[in-house]
């Protein structure tokens, strides 16, 4: 069963296609699988979606890689972060 | 008890009146230190850059405010630890952050200051360009920021 996930990009990643992306997603997908789908799907990202410095957040926590999507969660990337 | 201020904001930050906040409040304490960072007029090239943007996460820009800010509390011997942090777009030679603490003893407030800063500069949840009259350019910690922050570890 495929389901809409709404994907939020921050940063450079907003660069390309804004800050908001809705994909299809396969049941049981991983942050790993979705990256991949996305760098597939939007070559312009390829890059950033498979650094290990660009961060997956879901629920205002960092996921790893391994995480599977849940039914009900969203998805944001971060890319590297500064203040000051 | 440290007391701890950690602040978003989009206004123009008034360091002056941000140090004299500190100031009055820090009564009994031996030190103050305070740190300013402001937009700079130029980037790496040399090139004008017309402002500075900080683009802040709906929630977790104030929440890494508010992690730095309290760790940095719980690791040195401070009394007074502040943070006031600009988002949106800043002009060269406003400030961006703000940075105070306040200790009985300098050597703690200066560290905290610091520790405070190698934190905000790698971890401050904002993602950050410069924008010029060649366009605009994101601007992420260098290696030299993160061996700063290494420092702390």
């Amino acid at each position: 069963m495929e389901r809409d996930l709404d994907i939020s990009l921050f940063g450079r990643l907003a660069d390309a296609f804004g800050p908001q992306l809705n994909v299809a997603l396969p049941a049981a997908c991983s942050v790993r699988q979705l990256r991949e789908l996305l760098a597939m799907k939007y070559p312009e990202l390829a890059e950033l979606m498979r650094s290990s410095r660009v961060r997956a957040c879901i629920g205002d926590s960092i996921v790893s890689d391994d995480h599977l999507i849940g039914p009900r969660e969203q998805v944001e990337f971060f890319p590297p972060v500064s203040g000051g | 008890m440290t007391s701890i201020i950690a602040r978003l904001q989009q206004a123009d930050l008034d360091a002056a009146a941000e140090f004299d906040a500190l100031m009055r409040e820090a009564v009994g304490d031996g030190a103050i230190v305070t740190f300013v960072g402001v937009a700079r007029a130029t980037n790496k090239a040399g090139e004008a850059v017309d402002a500075l943007v900080l683009e802040p996460h709906p929630k977790l820009t104030q929440l890494s405010l508010d992690q730095i800010a309290a760790d940095g509390a719980t690791k040195f011997d401070v009394s007074r630890v502040m943070v006031v942090h600009r988002f949106g777009s800043v002009l060269p030679g406003q400030p961006v952050v703000f940075v105070g603490t306040a200790s009985p003893h300098r050597r703690a407030a200066f560290e905290a200051a610091d520790y405070l800063m190698d934190r905000l500069k790698t971890e401050a949840m904002f993602w950050k360009r410069e924008e010029g009259p060649a366009g605009s350019a994101w601007i992420e910690p260098t290696e030299a920021d993160y061996r700063e922050r290494g420092r702390w570890e």
